[in-house]
Order: structure tokens, then C-alpha cells, then sequence
């Protein structure tokens, strides 16, 4: 699989000016090799704390659907269930002879599978105990893919919260993970926190009933990723200061404070683990101290970091000149994230004020935000605001909260909230100023 | 010149092969020993040799054309050239304000003829300075194919043209496809013959001063042909400068270059110039100032480019620079 970086700018700046933005889309390419070398480690990490059983559904749900994504497991895969309370405990493989990972074969997919029919349900949450046990099985095989499923169903109450962080602290670079909500009594800033954290994504899962489905394309995912630990290595010059540095596509993820710096000039931040075809967008942002006008400077390289080489880079140049015409140009990839970064940031500072009692504010932000996903075309995040507020015209942003709100409609408009689209799916893209 | 072995660009590294008569990554014109054998002979060379110290901080690691340390772009040699020949002279500068020189220059004396061809870069299209190279050179060895007798002035803008038009290039918001203008003169002791479209111009420098030989295709003679302003009125607009007529994919098929015909008066020089220079010099004395009587003719290119730079060096700068008559002799 090879990688390609390319940047999307416009590097014209006026006289005095340093603040440099560029799109830097990264894509995998498709070629997959039909045997990777590389090991892989899936581990599940279940919620079967007392309220899973209540309803009953929700831990019966959960059993069929670790069953489901256990009998699809490759050959050779390793992986682990971890019941989680307010401890963890090893369902498959059990504990009993120490930590270990199972690795997939018909035996042991056979067993699993019968073994998590009976996890039962009962006890607490304490997610970092789950998180630590999860670490110590994937410390097993450091140089595998390591990917992990959390699913819960209720807020982080057995224990304080810097225990969670602590935990998460130690997961870093361990492995990634991904993490679900199931109903409406879990914390979205909770789960955010873990993958966030952990390189992976939060959503929601409204009913039992889309639990099978998703735990399926979570194993497809994993089972498609192929190489581990790709870095987001930025070059940038002698004085320059790296803003930030985010992912825009297919979510919002801010990396910029977790760059490790590599030498005096360049730093890597984490992407997680890859698959053929994929393709991520980064907004990167650096202020270059500024150049005479007709100077031109590099004002950052972007290359993809695999297995410690450099595999694939793009050049963000900076030119000064008094050419309006040039130096006013928008690029529409970096007008196109910035309008979603706004979006993103909108529907959280409107929900908040939602939360607060504050009506005003709150109808101000999801209007805007309304306004935007219109504007980008991104119809995914609209649908979602319909069931928050009633739209009277989505250009203008003009919209009224709405009375009853479910909560389950509100958690999922928080969640998917950086799920961004891709520029061109904008009605009118390109127009303005 | 490129040794045999050298296949990165010296400008800006980037890979190039045994054959390539432009860098695919900046359009730098590649040394004949790169271009290999049969190409037309290059009108102007450069010594690639170790890589000079960054400008900006004095660091010579340069990586992807740029200073490793400070980033700043690394010295490209066509942002000043320089090329002389039997009668002909030519320079061609970045000027002050401009980040890379877009245009681009081409000569080539044959016995009893001078063939020369200036041709700027589109600033607001993609990778100009690519597009003026390629047109300048496809159009000089279409005018050197073609000879004096008849000259192939119609057969070398349909080569500027094709080249220009067939730059290879992204797309990029709001910027244009490789665009450039086009002058092309065919010099002989008795007929000068001038095709061009855009605004490079030619000037006649005799005895009796300077002479404007050729007109533009820009907004601000469309304003003074039709009366509308005055000249000065009209360079002061913002517009002024705005060409309506160039080379590209985006052109007009139908636009075809002003013929000029001029029959030299005596000895004196043609001078064909990019808008860099000829921008301070809207009266033709100040170009006959400018130029001050200097009998050699790179040295007189030299000039009329140090008092283009000296007034402002908005732009970049080109001026080619034909003695007429011609030596005598072979070349």
C-alpha cells in the first residue's frame, strides 16, 4: 500500500502576513495485498454493568452482536473480550492463567462465542480498570494492529474522574479505540474523551437493535486496516510557530498538542492505523515570519510516517506580494474546513447553551449551524439539527428550538457533530467575497 | 553546464531525464548535455555547481529547492539570465517585487538574420513562467526552421501556441491555465518583421531617438485608441496593465498576432522588452536616457534592466537587444 500527501493553499500572502493555511489530503492506495504480514489484535470491551439488563435487551443485544463480530474474525486475528463493571474481567480468553490473547481459529471462535451468550450483567462503572486490563493485553503484541471496541450504556460513576484520564494517559499509543453509546444515559463528553484520546471514533446507538450491524462494521474496519502507527510528520521553518494541526475529514480531530517533536523543526502527531483507499484531510496552520514582498519560503512539509520512514509529503509554500488578486484568493478546501470546524464548534457552544437554559444563545449557534451544513452541502449534520430545532430558512439560519426534544436526537446531533463532508458537495460551492 | 550524470533539476531537485528540455517541476531550461543530442542550441546557459548559500540565513542545506533551515526559497537561475550572441544580447530578471521570473527569452543569430522571441507569463494563471518558456522556445525553432526569405512568423505563433496551450498543469482556484504573450522578431539589415499579441513590445533605438515599433493587446490602448483617456490616465488605472489577448487554453482560437513590418532607417538597435521595463519608460526618451548610447549590447540589456529594478522592479524584466545592421561575417 503506498500513501499520497497533497496540499491545497493558496500560498499568496500580502506584505506583512505569516499566518499560512493549507488542506493536506492524505489517500491510501487501494492495492491491498491479499496476505498482510502485519498482526492484528481486536479487542471487545463490554459494558455488563447492572443496568445493561434493564432493559434486558440491551445486554442481550450486546452478547449476539460480540458473537456475530467473533464468528467473523480471520484466521489468526488475536483478540479478547473484557467484561467491564466496576472491574474488568476476562471473558474470552479467561484470566485464570494470566492475560493472554485468544487468536482466531474455528476452536476458539466456537468457544468465544458460546462463553459470551452468558456474560451477565450486574455491578458499577469504573471504565478505567477496563481500559488497563485492555492495555495490558495489547502490550502483548506491540507491533501488531491494535484496535479496540468499548461499548457502554451508562456515565463513568464508580469512580473520579482523573482516574479515567490517568488510564487514558497510559493507553496512549498502546492502542486505539473506538467507543459506543447505546441509548440515552451515557455522557458524549465522556466517550469523546476516550477516543479522542485513543485515535478512534464516538457515536451512538439509539436501540439494541443496530448493535449487530455496527459491531460488523467495526470488525470490516479492522479487519482493513494494514498498517500501524502512521505519524503526520511537519516540517516548518527556522521562527515559524505550528498553529494547529487537525484532521478536518472524515471527522474534526485537533492533534496540535499532540505533536513529539522529531528534531528542531518537525514534530509528528499520531494518525492510528490506515487501510487501502482510505483518505483523511488535515488543516495544518503555521505562522512563518513574514518575507519581503517577491520572496518565496517553504512553510511547511507534510509527509506521512510509516515504520519510521518518511513514505509521502507536501510542500505549503508561503509568497509575498502586493498583487491583490493573488493574495486575496480563498482556497475553497480551506474555506470548505474552516466553515465545518465552525459548524462543529457551533453545535457544541449551542447545545451547551441549550443544557444552560440559555434560549437566545442557543438558537443564535444552532442557527449558524444550520446555516453552514447547508452551505457545505453537509446534509448528514442538517437532518440531525431538524430534530433539535425547526428550520424556517436554512441560508439564512433562521430557526426556533424546538419544544420536545428527545434525547437521544440531542446526543446524536452531539456526537456526529465533526463528522464533516468533503468539498463539492456544496449546492453553490466557491461563491462569496 | 549539467553534467551527464546530474538528473535533478539545478533549480528546484526535482528528477529529470536524459532528453527533458524543461524541468517538469519549474520549467527551468535544462542544459543542452541534458536535453540531449539534436535539441536547438540554448540561447542561455548556467553553472549549476554547489549550491550557494541560503541568502536569508546562510545555511546551504537546501531540501525541495528550499533552505532546510529557514525555508526560504533557494536561488532559481532563471531568476536573472543573461545570454549574449553574434548581435544579440539579452537579460532577464526576477525584477524587485515578483517571487520568480515568469518571463521567459529565446534568440538564436543565423547568418544575415537575428531570430528572437519574449514571451511574459500570465501572473494570475497556473505555472506561467512554465508556459512563457515552452512557447519561447517552440516559436524560435519554428522562426530558425522557416528562414529569412518568408519569414515563419504565422507557423512559430501556432508553435508558441501549441506549447502554451499544451502546459501541463492542476488545476487552482481562481488562477487561469498556463497562460503567456507573445513577440517574435525576424531581423535583417533591411526588413524587421514583429508578430506579437499581449504587451511585450518592440522599440527602434536610432539616431533620432526611440520609436515604439509594436502596440498592445491591453485594456489601457483600448481606452487610448478609442479616446476614452489619456495615456497617462490610462496606465494609472489599476486596469491599465490588464492584457486582453494571450497565449493559452483558455485564448481565443481566432486571435492571431499583429503583423509589423519595419524597415530599419540606418544602424541602430531593436530592443523587444517585457511591461518590466517598458512600464518606466512610457515616454521613449526615457528608454533612449535609460539605454544612454552604451555600444555594447549585453551591456546596454544590462542597463535598460538596472533602471527598470532601480525605479521600482514591479515586475519581472526582459529586454533582448539586436544591433542593426548585423555583424558581417558568419555569424
Amino acid at each position: 500500500m503506498s500513501f499520497t500527501a497533497s496540499a491545497f493553499q493558496n500560498e499568496y500572502l500580502p506584505a506583512g502576513a505569516g499566518e499560512v493555511h493549507a488542506i493536506v489530503t492524505v489517500s491510501s492506495s487501494d492495492d491491498v495485498s491479499t496476505t498482510t504480514t502485519r498482526e492484528k489484535v481486536v479487542v471487545f470491551i463490554l459494558d455488563n454493568s447492572g443496568s445493561m439488563s434493564m432493559p434486558e435487551a440491551k445486554i442481550r443485544a450486546a452478547r449476539q452482536a460480540v458473537a456475530t463480530a467473533i464468528s467473523l474474525l480471520p484466521d489468526g486475528t488475536f483478540f479478547a473480550v473484557i467484561a467491564g463493571s466496576h472491574v474488568a474481567v476476562g471473558i474470552y480468553p479467561r484470566f485464570d492463567r494470566g492475560l493472554r490473547l485468544a487468536q482466531a481459529d474455528a476452536a476458539t471462535r466456537d468457544e468465544a462465542m458460546k462463553v459470551v451468550r452468558r456474560i451477565p450483567s450486574e455491578g458499577g462503572t469504573a471504565i478505567s480498570t477496563w481500559l488497563d486490563v485492555a492495555r495490558a493485553l495489547f502490550e502483548l503484541k506491540p507491533n501488531a494492529i491494535r484496535l479496540a471496541y468499548l461499548l457502554t450504556d451508562g456515565k463513568n460513576e464508580s469512580e473520579e474522574p482523573e482516574l479515567l484520564r490517568a488510564a487514558l494517559d497510559r493507553c496512549i499509543g498502546v492502542f486505539q479505540c473506538d467507543a459506543r453509546g447505546v441509548g440515552s444515559d451515557w455522557a458524549v463528553d465522556e466517550l469523546r474523551l476516550i477516543t479522542s484520546t485513543l485515535l478512534g471514533e464516538v457515536d451512538i446507538i439509539a436501540t439494541p437493535d443496530e448493535m449487530d450491524d455496527d459491531f460488523q462494521a467495526f470488525l470490516e474496519r479492522a479487519i482493513g486496516k494494514t498498517v500501524a502507527d502512521v505519524q503526520l510528520r511537519v516540517w516548518s521553518p527556522l521562527g515559524s510557530t505550528v498553529k494547529f494541526v487537525r484532521q478536518v475529514a472524515p471527522t474534526i480531530e485537533d492533534l496540535t498538542d499532540r505533536r513529539a517533536p522529531v528534531d528542531d523543526r518537525s514534530g509528528d502527531y499520531p494518525t492510528g492505523a490506515w487501510g487501502g483507499g482510505e483518505s483523511r484531510d488535515y488543516h495544518v496552520c503555521v505562522e512563518v515570519p513574514p518575507g519581503e514582498v517577491g520572496a518565496e519560503k517553504l512553510a511547511a512539509r507534510v509527509g506521512l510516517v510509516v515504520d519510521g520512514e518518511v513514505v509521502s509529503q507536501a510542500l505549503v509554500k508561503a509568497i509575498w506580494t502586493d498583487d491583490e488578486a493573488l493574495s486575496t484568493r480563498i482556497s475553497p478546501q480551506v474555506a470548505h474546513y474552516t466553515g465545518q470546524e465552525e459548524l462543529a464548534v457551533a453545535i457544541h457552544e449551542g447545545l451547551e447553551a441549550k443544557k444552560q437554559g440559555n434560549e437566545a444563545t442557543a438558537t443564535v449557534k444552532l442557527g449558524r449551524a444550520v446555516q453552514l451544513a447547508h452551505e457545505s452541502g453537509n446534509e448528514g449534520t442538517v437532518r440531525l439539527l431538524k430534530k433539535v430545532v425547526d428550520v424556517e430558512d436554512p441560508a439564512t439560519g433562521t430557526v426556533r428550538l424546538k419544544r420536545a426534544v428527545e434525547a437521544l436526537d440531542e446526543m446524536a446531533l452531539d456526537t456526529r457533530s465533526t463528522r464533516t463532508v468533503r468539498v463539492g458537495k456544496a449546492p453553490t460551492a466557491g461563491e462569496g467575497a | 553546464m549539467v553534467s551527464a550524470g546530474a538528473l535533478d533539476c539545478p533549480a528546484c531537485g526535482t528528477p529529470i531525464s536524459i532528453g527533458d528540455r524543461f524541468c517538469e517541476g519549474c520549467g527551468h531550461e535544462l542544459a543542452p548535455t541534458a536535453a540531449g543530442a539534436g535539441a536547438a542550441p540554448s540561447p542561455s546557459t548556467f553553472e549549476p555547481g554547489a549550491p550557494a548559500p541560503c541568502a536569508s540565513c546562510g545555511s546551504t542545506a537546501v531540501v525541495d529547492g528550499y533552505c532546510d533551515v529557514c525555508g526560504v526559497k533557494a536561488a532559481d537561475p532563471r531568476d536573472h539570465e543573461e545570454a549574449v550572441a553574434a548581435g544579440v544580447a539579452g537579460v532577464s530578471d526576477k525584477g524587485r517585487r515578483h517571487h520568480r521570473n515568469e518571463d521567459a527569452m529565446a534568440f538564436a543569430p543565423e547568418p544575415g538574420v537575428v531570430y528572437a522571441v519574449v514571451c511574459d507569463g500570465v501572473s494570475t494563471t497556473v505555472d506561467p513562467h512554465v508556459a512563457s518558456l515552452a512557447a519561447a522556445r517552440a516559436a524560435l525553432d519554428a522562426l530558425v526552421a522557416g528562414g529569412s526569405d518568408a519569414p515563419a512568423m504565422d507557423a512559430a505563433y501556432d508553435a508558441a501556441r501549441d506549447a502554451a496551450v499544451g502546459t501541463p498543469f492542476e488545476p487552482a482556484p481562481d488562477l487561469g491555465p498556463p497562460s503567456c504573450t507573445y513577440l517574435a522578431a525576424v531581423v535583417t539589415d533591411r526588413l524587421v518583421t514583429f508578430a506579437s499579441l499581449g504587451d511585450c513590445r518592440a522599440y527602434w533605438l536610432g539616431d533620432a531617438g526611440a520609436t515604439q515599433l509594436t502596440s498592445d493587446d491591453s485594456w489601457a490602448i483600448e481606452q487610448i485608441e478609442c479616446g476614452a483617456m489619456s495615456v497617462e490616465a490610462a496606465y494609472a488605472d489599476p486596469k491599465g496593465h490588464m492584457i486582453t489577448r494571450w497565449l493559452g487554453i483558455d485564448a481565443d482560437p481566432e486571435w492571431r498576432p499583429r503583423i509589423t513590418r519595419f524597415d530599419p532607417p540606418g544602424a541602430g538597435r531593436v530592443v523587444l522588452c517585457s511591461d518590466g521595463l517598458w512600464n518606466y519608460t512610457l515616454e521613449p526618451a526615457q528608454l533612449v536616457a535609460a539605454a544612454g548610447g552604451e555600444p555594447d549590447l549585453l551591456t546596454m540589456a544590462r542597463r535598460l534592466v538596472d533602471f527598470a529594478n532601480d525605479a521600482g522592479g514591479a515586475d519581472n524584466i526582459t529586454v533582448v537587444v539586436v544591433d542593426v545592421p548585423l555583424p558581417k561575417g558568419d555569424r
